[in-house]
């Protein structure tokens, strides 16, 4: 097992996550009055299960299955990353202030400054747990393209217990890799040193 | 209250068009396609008992057997178009039409008539017999006629449907198939024993008519007696255009109405109201239970423990002077806490309700403690760290209640469904029968009408988890004074 296919499907989803994400936030709160595309974006989240979704993708398409994956994960943690763009929770800083002065709109300042905040980060980090929990229920759905040697997912949900600790510190080291990396490219403006 | 009030009806159209996208979505699977038979929108070509009744008299009359098997099942439906056109063909096609007949003057049971038939079924019929068809079918024009139209079929359904009587019946099953769309539609509500006894007598007809095995016994119970006439209306939504009289206006709407959608909406429509059986609903809600406990238990853990968690880690990282170092360190531990907790969701094992419910709850704290504590984390540069380290304990737990306020009813409709997915997990790999499990079972056996409603349930969930959300962002907005 090399868990090369989780790995692909999960850098993908990063991708479409990083890419996509701030674009929905941005839309929902500077093109869109009302939040109204995020909130029907989170509705229709909620209502399809990714897996199913991830499923009935593969029939459709001849993709791979880590390609599959990492877009449906990809997707679902965009939209959970738009909604918290799109709430961003309006507090009044120096630089809100100061970039109002300077004539750009609170909108695009509070998107802004909500596309930096801990909880995208936080939800980016987790993009692999989405990935794993999705391959496993795929092999549940005996998706045939799913195959445990490729995706830890999948092996851990046939059984295989020798796989577990490669399996935790592989995610861990994912997640706190991710936490790295989204950190650096969405924190990297002055004010957000510290973290 | 007008926000709150125009957000639950903005629910209504957002739902309906997510049963539209959820039907297309699964209904064009290999599981589900298989299923159906109908087009799934539009159907170009509807069937009505005259354009049904046409395309079986040219195959019959030409003696072929498909032709007068058609006509067979068509039955009476048939004999509106076959007996108007009969007059007109030539006397080997109509002895070959009639010959397809002659199921359905068995089926009649017109009295001293139908000796021909059994012998021509039998397939020792000769010239004779095909004479004597053809003069029971003219006999038949002459009584039956009138009957033939769609006032006196319902009238004569109504009286049947009142009280039992022969000639009641008689007359019933002497218009064979053409009464089954009233007698389908005269079903109606049951709800008392009147009802059980209405649907029984009329359950019969239908029966005798189709040759389904649609009865109901005499001891049958209200629900009993509820099932079987949902039954019928089932089997009628999927046969019953071939026997349904349409005009022309009538045959435009059948484009849509004779579409899978539609039929999924009519029987959706007759549960919702309370005039099938509810079977979907009550299994829905039978899966319902086992998986509430498991997404109340995941939800606690994402909304409650897990802000809690994460509060009481950053105002104890308040009294530590090396706080990034502390910061980095709970990090990786929630990170291997929650992979660990991702290996539990997905190893197959049993499992007791306590200890899945357990196993929720921590991964929902988890998950949360981890979101929420690096959300928090941000706001705490070294600057506020330093000035909050010198107040008093009070004033840092407020300080991180405040920052932490707005963060949690936006993380609600997110944590909807993580933990829908979190439960399917625990189901399929502990052997709860929960609605999760009944998902991936559903998908598997195409069942349509499960994955739709699981969709409409989540979306519906979501929906009204992101209203009460926001209803708390607003408050909170103006409790700080803060622009949105």
């Amino acid at each position: 097992m090399t868990g090369a296919s989780t790995l692909a499907s999960c850098a993908l989803a990063l991708a479409i996550a990083s890419l996509f994400g701030p674009l929905l936030g941005r839309l929902a709160t500077q093109w869109f009055s009302g939040r109204g595309l995020s909130n029907l974006l989170t509705e229709v989240r909620g209502s399809f299960l990714p897996f199913l979704l991830a499923a009935i993708l593969s029939e459709k398409t001849t993709w791979n299955i880590w390609v599959v994956i990492g877009m449906v994960v990809g997707f679902t943690q965009a939209i959970a990353v738009g909604r918290w763009i799109a709430r961003g929770d309006g507090r009044r800083s120096r630089s809100l202030l100061g970039g109002i002065a300077l004539g750009r709109s609170q909108a695009a300042l509070l998107s802004a400054q909500a596309t930096a905040s801990g909880a995208v980060v936080g939800t980016l980090a987790l993009t692999i747990l989405q990935v794993v929990l999705v391959e496993a229920l795929l092999s549940a759905l005996d998706v045939a393209l799913v195959s445990p040697g490729g995706s830890v997912g999948a092996a851990i949900f046939a059984g295989s217990r020798t796989e577990i600790v490669f399996f935790v510190v592989l995610g861990a080291s994912a997640i706190l890799g991710t936490e790295a990396l989204t950190s650096w490219l969405f924190q990297r403006r002055a004010g957000h040193k510290a973290r | 209250m007008a926000e709150l009030l125009r957000r639950i009806l903005w629910l209504v159209p957002v739902l309906v068009i997510g049963a539209l996208v959820a039907f297309l979505t699964f209904a064009t699977t290999v599981h589900v396609k298989s299923r159906l038979s109908r087009p799934l929108l539009y159907n170009p070509s509807p069937q009505s008992a005259e354009v049904t009744a046409r395309a079986a008299l040219v195959l019959a009359r030409r003696g072929d057997p498909s032709g007068r098997k058609q006509l067979s099942v068509l039955g009476g439906a048939a004999l509106p178009v076959v007996l108007e056109e009969l007059p007109q063909l030539s006397v080997s096609e109509q002895r070959a039409v009639t010959q397809g007949l002659m199921p359905v003057a068995l089926r009649m049971q017109l009295p001293g008539d139908v000796g021909f038939a059994s012998t021509s079924i039998s397939g020792q019929s000769d010239q004779h017999d095909a004479d004597r068809a053809l003069l029971f079918w003219e006999r038949y024009t002459d009584e039956h006629a009138l009957d033939l139209r769609p006032l006196a079929a319902s009238r004569l359904v109504k009286r049947a449907a009142q009280r039992d009587g022969q000639q009641k019946s008689a007359d019933l099953l002497a218009l064979d198939t053409y009464a089954l769309p009233s007698l389908v539609g005269s079903l109606g509500r049951i709800s008392q024993t009147e009802d059980v006894t209405r649907a029984r007598r009329l359950a019969r007809t239908i029966s005798h008519a189709t040759g389904e095995p649609f009865l109901i016994a005499e001891d049958a119970t209200v629900e009993d007696a509820r099932k079987v006439a949902s039954a019928i209306r089932s089997y009628f939504d999927e046969h019953g255009a071939k026997w349904t009289q349409l005009g022309r206006s009538e045959l435009l709407v059948a484009r849509l109405s004779q579409t899978e959608f539609a039929s999924w909406v009519f029987r959706s429509t007759r549960q919702l109201v309370g005039l099938d059986h509810p079977e979907m609903w009550e299994r829905f809600s039978r899966k319902g239970r086992g998986s509430a406990s498991l997404a109340a238990f995941c939800l606690l853990g994402l909304l409650f423990v897990g802000p809690i968690v994460a509060a009481t880690i950053q105002v104890l990282s308040l009294r530590n002077s090396r706080w990034q170092l502390e910061r980095r360190g709970i990090r990786t531990v929630l990170a291997f806490c929650l992979m660990m907790l991702a290996a539990l969701l997905i190893s197959p094992g049993g499992g007791t309700q306590l200890r899945l419910s357990f196993l929720g709850l921590i991964t929902g704290t988890t998950f949360s403690a981890f979101v929420l504590q690096r959300e928090l984390g941000d706001r705490m540069d070294w600057r506020t760290h330093h000035v909050l380290r010198g107040r008093p304990g009070l004033t840092k737990v407020g300080a991180i209640f405040r920052w932490l306020a707005p963060s949690v009813p936006t993380f609600t409709p997110i944590a909807v469904a993580e933990a829908a997915l979190w439960v399917t997990c625990l189901e399929a790999t502990s052997g709860v029968d929960g609605l999760g499990a009944g998902a991936l079972r559903a998908y598997a056996e195409g069942d349509l009408d499960f994955l739709i409603m699981l969709c409409l349930c989540l979306g519906l969930a979501t929906g009204l988890a992101q209203i009460l959300a926001d209803l708390l962002l607003g408050s909170d907005r103006k409790v700080h004074g803060e622009m949105g």
